[in-house]
């Protein structure tokens, strides 16, 4: 099955496209579906928490790839990119949402084009724009992220979400595909029980709960810092801890201090929080720490960009086959040679 | 005004003597030994560099072969200046008493503003210039201020020491300076803090200033900032721009 069928038949409203670093084709991703979303008929909307579709790269000055819009399609951008479009488009609403280039408008595509898309950047307003794209008929909304920017793709903010990774994030093909897998790990942890949800939704707080099902709650101010005193409340009577907030290497390091930690469950809100290193992660997983969500991450798709453009590219095929391999879990599509396969 | 050419503004170049000569001045060093041929070396590069009639005004030997020239040379490209357009931080600002008196009438309360030099980056001169008392170039820090309680916690702060600071000190805003850019490592770094503060649930409860040499208004937006601030910036500046946030954004 197509990525955009797969996207559809999953029901996915909202889908984020987030780089794992700055020009990994994420772009090219935006282009690629929005092409699939033609030829298979489906009505999509797109916007930005970042700028595309600019002609050069505001940090390496180096070419960005185009939009290119179709008719009928719904777009949110900028009022001052879209009048450096050259598809022509209609009016719906603006949205008194502000932007460094000017109010975010709702348009309709009434002729194709290239278009500059600069959506909003915090997450709550980029919720209010997605549901008024749906609102004018969009069926699914993609969205965007902005450089390697992730924050979008929280469960809290989008259904599912695409990963861009490619060749930039280093020169050899072994740590891309390394950091890429680490990445989908954390996207992809186990989700925890409902039961467990309930209760840690009640106090909305780092917390531990016990056996005989009471929670304590650390006095912390952040879970950045507490690590500590976290660490301190966990004894043998602890069933899991719930850890809100940004989940850093020395949060995991203070953790896993307390040898009862090895036996039970950390729970983190989602993939996004998470901040830490991939050699220690890894190291703590291999020594047994268990670590699952609140909310998972669906990922949809890894798509590859075999080209860097510091000058250099990855052989499409190996780099393709390789991460099928390590990656098993998730459909890979190369965006720039070949697109997905049946 | 007869006589007098117009400037064309769609086609710009360099000014020299008169107007569209396209004369430019500039400096190099070349590491090969001082004489004719290296003025000729010199002359050569420049017209690949894309000048006409290239010149060596002046050269010196520096020794141990290497040779140091001044060249002139007329630029042959144009810039169309109408169609220029570069994202600033469009706000009137305020100077150190008009600051003052705006957070005493409008907040009502100490401003609290945690600054730092984020990441292995060890260049405080960014973040001192716009923090510390005596301030730069004739321009008070913001220690200075009254109703500012400027806190610099220095530099190489990791992102999760300086957000811990931010909680623990109540902060109205934190400010990232970004000096050392080399492989862009920059980037990572501030997009990494933004990530925290909205992992953290923070990003909408304080305003996020970053200020660098590279970095500009419109960089700053997209990393998700709400400012950032490139060279010729003072403290005034930021200070007008975070008071003024917290009033817009009700933060008070």
């Amino acid at each position: 099955m197509r990525l955009i069928e797969d996207i559809l038949k999953n029901n996915y409203e909202t889908v984020s496209i987030i780089g794992l670093a700055k020009n990994a084709g994420k772009t090219v991703a935006l282009n690629y579906l929005i092409e699939e979303a033609a030829i298979n008929n489906i009505n999509i909307g797109i916007t930005s928490t970042g700028r595309d579709g600019e002609n050069t790269d505001l940090v390496t000055q180096t070419q960005k790839p185009s939009v290119y819009v179709r008719e009928g399609m719904y777009a949110a951008t900028a009022k001052k990119t879209l009048l450096l479009s050259d598809a022509k488009t209609e009016i719906l609403e603006t949205t008194g949402i502000s932007t460094p280039m000017g109010e975010v408008i709702i348009v309709k595509i009434r002729q194709g084009g290239n278009i500059q898309i600069a959506g909003p950047v915090s997450v709550t307003d980029m919720k209010y724009v997605a549901g008024r794209l749906k609102h004018f008929g969009a069926q699914i909304v993609f969205i965007d992220g902005a450089i390697d920017r992730k924050a979008v793709s929280s469960p809290a903010a989008t259904d599912a979400c695409i990963m861009a990774t490619g060749a930039v994030l280093s020169r050899d093909m072994k740590k891309v595909i390394e950091k890429t897998a680490h990445a989908v790990e954390c996207y992809t942890l186990k989700q925890t029980t409902d039961e467990i949800k309930r209760m840690i939704s009640k106090k909305n707080k780092t917390c531990i709960i016990l056996h005989d099902g009471s929670v304590i709650v650390p006095e912390i101010e952040t879970s950045i810092t507490g690590g500590k005193k976290i660490s301190e409340l966990i004894d043998e009577n602890a069933e899991c801890v719930f850890v809100k907030g940004a989940v850093t290497t020395a949060l995991l390091k203070d953790l896993w201090e307390n040898k009862y930690l090895r036996g039970i469950e950390v729970i983190i809100e989602d993939g996004t929080k998470l901040f830490t290193d991939i050699n220690v992660w890894n190291e703590m997983r291999q020594k047994g720490l268990k670590v699952v969500t609140l909310n998972n991450i669906n990922v949809v798709a890894v798509t590859l960009n075999p080209v860097s453009p510091a000058g250099y590219f990855f052989d499409s095929a190996l780099f393709r086959e390789s991460m099928e391999k390590h990656i098993p879990a998730v459909k890979i599509v190369d965006v720039v040679s070949g697109g997905d396969a049946e | 005004m007869e006589g007098i050419q117009k400037v064309d503004l769609t086609n710009v170049k360099p000014y020299g003597d008169t107007l569209n000569d396209g004369m430019v001045q500039m400096s190099f060093t070349l590491p090969v030994p001082y004489g004719d041929e290296a003025s000729e070396a010199a002359k050569q590069l420049v017209s690949k560099m894309g000048f006409d009639e290239p010149a060596v005004v002046y050269s010196k030997d520096l020794g141990v072969g290497y040779t140091y020239f001044v060249m002139y040379g007329k630029c042959t490209h144009t810039v169309d200046y109408t169609t220029i357009e570069v994202p600033k931080v469009d706000i009137e600002f305020m100077d150190r008493h008009q600051v003052e008196d705006y957070i005493k009438e409008n907040i009502k309360r100490d401003v609290v503003i945690v600054g730092a030099c984020t990441g292995t980056d060890a260049h405080t001169v960014g973040i001192d210039a716009i923090m510390n008392m005596k301030g730069f170039d004739g321009n008070y820090g913001l220690e200075r201020y009254n109703g500012i309680e400027a806190i610099n916690l220095g530099s190489q702060v990791p992102n999760e020491e300086l957000i811990a600071k931010a909680i623990e000190f109540k902060a109205d805003a934190i400010l990232v300076s970004q000096v050392v850019t080399q492989k862009d490592v920059h980037i990572a770094n501030l997009t990494q803090l933004v990530e925290m503060m909205e992992a953290e649930g923070l990003r909408d409860k304080m305003i996020l200033v970053c200020g660098g040499p590279r970095i500009s208004h419109e960089l700053a937006q997209e990393l998700g900032y709400d400012a950032g601030f490139g060279s010729g910036s003072f403290a005034n500046h930021v200070a007008t721009f975070v008071v003024k946030q917290i009033v817009e954004r009700n933060l008070i």
